[in-house]
């Protein structure tokens, strides 16, 4: 079938890698055996050609850190073993949140400051994530370390079509995911205190 | 094994954080707008104003938002058309003006929304506004906005590039520049140019707020700034107009309150920051501006003179940079029937000649020309 677009390869890869995580967890990929997790991989592919471009369309290219947490949660599905430790995906997506909560507020223009500027000549943002991320591989989450690098270098190389490194950091799909467990988190943690 | 990684990961964090850091640092745009120093008017050359329509008539339902630039020989016009705003028939349209003998040629398709999807390899719904410009190297720029999913607030910007006067262009490429999706991002008036040769795009959001913000592109298209103009919800479609290296105001047109008045905002370093609009005494019916610095000088702004409807179009000078303004002439008076006459958009070609395209009753865009001599026989 020929893709009604020409097809855009980052609106493959991530539309590829958010059918073959959702797939891959709905099916239990892990106990299938090993041609049942080819098709689990490869559907998805066949189905990005058509239509990555809609997904693309409307919600644009996703940042580099939804699709290593896609890639993590691929991994993962696929091999039964967690492929981002709990400490690592809870500083991940603490920063996420956090993120968010600096980007998105100011960015809807309600108010003067505006952080999104901050993402271009991102000197002060670049300096933040070097912290962070030298952080996180000292405190032993080495893989939520990696994060941070795989965004910048991403940036470096200008892999999107953006040229605001906020936009390789987040997207409002991965920050409102963020939120979402935050809020479940806390009150899990508020449920287990009342116990 | 600990500090070998340890010792890889210090050097990869280097060799990954150093070059954007550096890039960053060494970093510094010049803010500075590139305006000529005035010219005197031409008081000998016959007054004229004259006023004809674009061809096309006929040729779509609705036509919206004109746009203008001057090409070696004439003039470039784009505007979009289809059967109605928004919809998925809707096409941006250009048309050359000659200005040798004064005609309008045929109208053509500059691009639509399936163009513009087999360009950018996604589903696109509809285009609208379009914005052309030229930049320092001689380049024409067709900056226009596309929807691939609901209303105006999931807009995004787009341009295509032409180094031949408009003949051919350059396939669409994406302007990101709003980090919700990339969506709300719009542009209606002329760009500006900056002393390092750079374009300025003025753009407004329509999203959870509605502002003006002035995006700084690099010769490739790319963003490399942005300054927001205003905040808020009631504010959009900057009209920047610079009038000295260091100083520009922008119009706006405000929404969202009634007795609107025109919005206005100073900036005195460049464009680098803005004052916090005000009001101008000139009404606002929620409707598009136009500022332009006539090259004598002259400050004129093309505006609906009423607060609640779109039917007088008219004309309004200042002599002193800005800080007062009368209106001296109407294009439009208001006719029974006719629903408005908007979204005016004014050049002054090299010749010093002012070109005005505006939306005339959404059917047909109609092409007002008036020269210096008669700009300033009126009182």
């Amino acid at each position: 079938m020929r893709p009604p677009f020409p097809v855009h390869p980052y609106g493959l890869l991530q539309f590829w890698l958010l059918a073959a995580a959702a797939a891959a967890a709905a099916l239990r990929a892990s106990r299938r055996t090993r041609r049942a997790r080819a098709l689990i991989l490869a559907v998805p592919l066949a189905a990005a050609i058509p239509l990555s471009g809609y997904l693309l369309g409307v919600a644009g290219e996703l940042s580099v850190t939804s699709l290593l947490l896609l890639g993590c949660a691929l991994a993962g599905a696929l091999s039964g073993t967690r492929s981002l430790p709990r400490p690592d995906r809870s500083a991940v997506l603490g920063a996420v949140a956090a993120g968010g909560l600096i980007l998105y507020p100011s960015a809807s223009g309600l108010m003067p400051p505006d952080a999104y500027r901050l993402g271009y000549g991102p000197v002060l943002l670049l300096a933040a994530l070097l912290v962070l991320s030298a952080a996180a591989w000292a405190s032993g989450r080495r893989r939520a370390a990696l994060f941070p690098v795989v965004a910048v270098a991403a940036y470096s190389l200008r892999l999107l079509e953006s040229s605001n490194l906020w936009d390789y950091l987040l997207d409002p799909a991965v920050v409102l995911c963020a939120w979402g467990w935050t809020i479940v988190r806390f009150a899990r943690r508020q449920r287990r205190k009342e116990r | 094994m600990e500090r070998v990684s340890t010792r890889v990961f210090l050097l990869v964090l280097a060799a990954v954080f150093l070059p954007p850091l550096q890039e960053a640092f060494q970093r510094a745009p010049r803010w500075e707008f590139a305006v000529p120093p005035p010219r005197p008017a031409v008081p000998s050359a016959t007054p004229f104003l004259r006023s004809d329509f674009l061809p096309g008539e006929g040729l779509t339902r609705s036509v919206h938002c004109p746009t203008l630039v001057e090409t070696d020989g004439g003039l470039l016009a784009a505007w979009y058309g289809g059967s109605r705003e928004g919809a998925a028939d809707v096409a941006i349209y250009g048309a050359r003006w000659d200005a040798a003998s004064g005609e309008w040629g045929e109208p053509r398709v500059l691009t639509d929304a399936a163009r513009t999807a087999a360009d950018l390899g996604r589903a696109v719904r509809k285009v609208g506004n379009a914005v052309l410009g030229r930049d320092s190297s001689g380049r024409l720029w067709l900056f226009y906005v596309s929807v691939s999913a609901g209303g105006w607030s999931g807009a995004s910007l787009n341009a295509r590039v032409s180094g031949d006067g408009g003949l051919t262009w350059s396939p669409a490429r994406r302007i990101p520049a709003n980090p919700f999706f990339d969506k709300g991002t719009l542009a209606r008036c002329a760009p500006v140019l900056f002393s390092d040769g750079g374009l300025g795009l003025p753009v407004y959001r329509e999203g959870i707020g509605k502002f003006g913000a002035l995006l700084r592109l690099d010769p490739s298209g790319r963003v490399f700034d942005e300054v927001r103009i205003s905040w808020g919800r009631s504010s959009l479609q900057p009209s920047v107009v610079p009038g000295l290296p260091h100083w520009a105001v922008a119009f706006l047109r405000q929404s969202g309150t009634p007795h609107r008045r025109i919005l206005r905002s100073d900036s005195s370093d460049g464009g680098r920051s803005w004052t916090p609009p005000w009001n101008m005494r000139l009404p606002n019916p929620d409707s598009a501006v136009m500022g332009l610095r006539g090259r004598d000088g002259t400050f004129l702004l093309v505006y609906n003179a009423l607060e609640v409807d779109r039917d007088v179009l008219a004309l309004a000078r200042s002599t002193d940079r800005g800080r007062a303004w009368e209106e001296v002439y109407r294009f439009e008076e208001g006719e029974p029937g006719i629903t408005g006459h908007s979204y005016p958009y004014l050049i002054q070609d090299e010749r010093g000649v002012y070109h005005l395209l505006y939306s005339w009753n959404r059917e047909r865009i109609r092409h007002v020309r008036f020269n210096e001599s008669w700009l300033g026989g009126l009182r």
